[in-house]
């Protein structure tokens, strides 16, 4: 066994994450302003150029800035990344704490078969059949992660409502005639807010490594819109030509994806401060 | 300095050197870009000409060459053969027959080799020829078109006689398509034993849509190929197919994607052959929209498309631009610039304005407060392409909406009418009737988009007809000059097939139709 340590300042990675964070969306934020280029305009004479003072990033296989269409890209996945984990969060909480709640009853019954269900869907599979059934684009790609990504919010959700559940306080207000919804939204929720939050910062660094993988497949913007995923997939053709290409982007999709890891990591150990990490 | 206790530190050392690994690894793949290539060097160069390997984005999925894809795999690499083959420079030759005789305008005489037999040593005379034929009617949709109107009959041992519907229809061209392989009809070709053709390698194992090996057909009648034995191996993905080769695990390499080329070109042990093929990229426009209807708008998106740029873009310079559909042929090249002769924004925006299509602030353009919106669907495969169309619309003033599918999702919105324009390339190589009745005629199969003028249609009934092949040629010039202009496709540039091939490989034959045409008897390693 390994040496086991608490982490008693979570307040530096939490800082750094946040630092972090910032930095990349104050630069997409301002995209305007910071990026040298047009992320759309195409420059076939300058096409495929290394990186220079230029070009800090060098163009792509259109002439095109890749730095500007980093920064412009970064707007479009960060919001939909965000937008993903607030609907997943918001839908997987709410249907965790019913299942909870009722637990052992026909909704509980269904809840968690429909869960068992898309676990055992493979999620590539079911992007593959978006794409066939609706076509390629962002909001069919927020569906296919709607689909399956609501289901760790619900399982976290029912796990803690489970557990007190059977609390004095809980049991003290359905005496007192308080309604099934009082109880879950006044006495549960509270409680099942802080694990969810924390599971939302490590999640939406995933969901954003998993739309880039999803990109893959065209569901992502529709071109010439700049998108992390989706730039990543075109210049997949080109990693031997132009491995800079790849590279510019992973960095920011790296920093993004750690400074989030930062702060859910920190946020763990503030809010839970018993929590036993093992280095 | 309180905050920085030592497990902070330690954490933030743990986070600094994953990150420095991190950038290790971007730059070592930054830099080593050849070392996986070329530390593989070949090292057996004493086992000269005992195997090669070809691969490529499929094979064939069954035994039987009528099983599309079939027969165009089999004759690539050897295994068979159709009576006649087209050469490097379009000109029809004898392949498994010996000639061909031309007794009048409705009747052949079809020559065979009397030396000629299948790899079971079955010798193939006139009924086994008309056999094959007939079963190739009977099972292959694909070949029923080259076969329409004629009917075979065994004139002698080794003589055919073929009457035509048609007047004066060049017989052999026809039977030099690539579905029309001759194989004996009396086998069931459903297992490798039961497989029975003429090539000069024949079937030695084969697992569908995978890979299949050949050797040497000892009762080959021509001269006997150099290489022993030939593998054969389906590999989808195109950037593992220029490693195979990058890696000489492969000698033939084919469809090679643009975007590998500059890898490619960069390696010394890699020959590259580009061949324009002589198809015509077009975009097809669904004239049952309404915005097509204008022949003003067809022709301004004509003008303005930058096809020099499209070249460069979508096929990494390695085509030429057409301006017409039938021009990508080698016999109508002069018809290449003769229409829409170099890019004029101006031209097209004027033709925009005259339509009625007005611009505004946002720097689109609008009819009746309806916006020049198109929806452009193209293969997965034509990204590039896609995006430099549409850019260069777009500086038109035209909403343009690039959708990328595969055939299904194409298919299913032409059937529904779910698109405004597509992308494909049909073949101009063949008969002029039949290929440009195909684009033009209210029925024709690549007519997408539902052209129909009575003009060209009175022309396509004249070339129907046509006494001579000077008036051929010149009618289907008209045809060809006309369609152009009239834009109801609009033409950019022929595709072109690349291939990688292993640089001690020695005989490799460049050809239009490089998608028949792999494994030659002159093939050797040197």
């Amino acid at each position: 066994m390994g040496r086991l340590k608490v982490n008693k300042n979570p307040n530096l990675t939490i800082f750094l994450g946040i630092f972090i964070l910032i930095m990349i969306v104050i630069s997409c934020t301002f995209a305007n302003a910071i990026a040298p280029f047009s992320p759309i305009e195409q420059n076939p004479v300058d096409r495929l150029k290394s990186p220079n003072l230029t070009h800090l990033m060098g163009t792509d296989q259109f002439g095109r800035d890749v730095f500007s269409r980093v920064l412009y890209g970064g707007r479009r996945t960060l919001v939909a990344a965000l937008l993903a984990t607030v609907v997943n969060t918001l839908l997987g909480t709410a249907l965790g704490l019913i299942a909870g709640y009722y637990h052992g009853k026909l909704v509980d019954r269904i809840i968690m078969r429909i869960v068992d269900c898309l676990v055992a869907f493979p999620f590539i599979v079911l992007a593959m059949i978006i794409t066939s059934l609706f076509g390629t684009g962002l909001v069919h790609l927020l569906i296919a992660i709607a689909i399956v990504w609501w289901i760790p919010f619900a399982r976290l959700s029912r796990s803690v409502t489970l557990k007190y559940k059977e609390e004095p306080e809980i049991l003290a207000a359905k005496v007192a005639g308080a309604s099934d919804v009082i109880i879950m939204i006044r006495e549960l929720l509270p409680r099942i807010f802080s694990p969810a939050f924390i599971l939302a910062t490590f999640k939406l660094g995933s969901l954003i490594l998993s739309m880039s993988a999803l990109s893959f497949f065209g569901l992502g913007a529709k071109p010439p819109t700049p998108e992390w995923g989706s730039m990543l997939s075109d210049s997949k053709a080109y990693f031997f030509q132009a491995p800079y290409l790849i590279i510019g982007i992973c960095i920011f999709i790296f920093f993004t994806v750690l400074s989030l890891n930062l702060i859910g990591e920190g946020l763990r150990d503030k809010l839970d401060p018993f929590e036993i990490i093992e280095i | 300095m309180k905050i920085l206790n030592s497990y902070s530190i330690k954490q933030l050392r743990f986070w600094l050197l994953l990150m420095i690994i991190g950038l290790i690894l971007c730059l070592a793949g930054c830099t080593g870009q050849n070392s996986m290539v070329n530390d593989n060097t070949l090292e057996d160069t004493t086992n000269k000409n005992t195997e090669l390997v070809l691969v490529e984005r499929e094979i064939s999925s069954n035994y039987d060459p009528n099983f599309y894809p079939g027969s165009n795999h089999y004759i690539k690499n050897g295994s068979a053969e159709a009576l006649f083959k087209v050469d490097e420079q379009g000109v029809v030759q004898p392949s498994l027959a010996k000639g061909f005789e031309r007794i009048d305008k409705h009747t052949w005489h079809i020559l065979l080799r009397p030396e000629a037999k299948f790899w079971s040593g079955v010798k193939i005379d006139s009924e086994a020829v008309i056999a094959s034929l007939e079963r190739s009617r009977a099972s292959n949709i694909r070949a029923l078109p080259m076969l329409e109107g004629l009917t075979f009959t065994p004139l002698e041992e080794w003589r055919i006689k073929v009457d035509t519907e048609r007047s004066n229809l060049f017989v052999p061209l026809n039977l030099s398509y690539m579905e029309l392989c001759i194989i004996n009809a009396d086998k069931s070709h459903d297992s490798v034993e039961t497989m029975d053709m003429s090539g000069m390698y024949k079937v030695v194992e084969f697992e569908p849509k995978k890979s299949m090996i050949l050797e040497i057909n000892d009762n080959y009648y021509g001269e006997k190929p150099n290489i022993e034995r030939i593998i054969h191996e389906a590999i989808s993905d195109q950037e593992t197919r220029s490693l195979a080769v990058l890696s000489q695990r492969a000698d033939i390499a084919m469809q090679i994607s643009n975007e590998s080329i500059a890898q490619l070109k960069m390696d010394e042990n890699v020959i590259l052959y580009s061949a324009p093929a002589s198809n015509t990229g077009t975009i097809y426009l669904n004239l049952r929209k309404a915005k097509f209807e204008d022949i003003r708008v067809r022709q301004a998106l004509a003008w303005g498309l930058d096809r020099e740029e499209l070249v460069l873009l979508g096929s990494e310079g390695l085509s030429t631009p057409t301006s017409t559909w039938l021009s990508s042929n080698p016999k109508y090249k002069d018809q290449r610039t003769k229409i829409y002769s170099h890019y004029d924004f101006d031209k097209a925006e004027d033709l925009l304005e005259a339509a009625g299509w007005v611009k505004r602030d946002d720097g689109m353009r609008y009819k009746d407060d309806n916006l020049l919106h198109i929806k452009l669907m193209t293969w997965g495969q034509d990204k590039a392409l896609g995006e430099t169309i549409q850019n260069q619309w777009s500086k038109l003033g035209i909403s343009v909406e690039v959708q990328y599918g595969d055939y299904s999702l194409i298919m299913t919105a032409r059937e529904e009418g779910e698109w405004d324009a597509s992308i494909e390339a049909w073949t101009t190589f063949g008969d002029e009737y039949a290929l440009l009745s195909t684009q033009f005629s209210p029925e024709g199969s690549g007519n997408y988009g539902g052209f129909n003028n009575s003009q060209i249609n009175n022309m396509l009934e004249e070339l129907k007809n046509a006494e001579t092949e000077q008036r051929k040629v010149e009618i289907a010039t008209q045809i060809d000059s006309l369609a152009a202009e009239l834009a109801p496709s609009i033409y950019m540039y022929p595709r072109v097939e690349t291939t990688a091939v292993n640089k001690r490989l020695k005989g490799f034959q460049v050809h239009f139709r490089q998608f028949e045409n792999a494994i030659n008897n002159q093939l050797r390693f040197e």
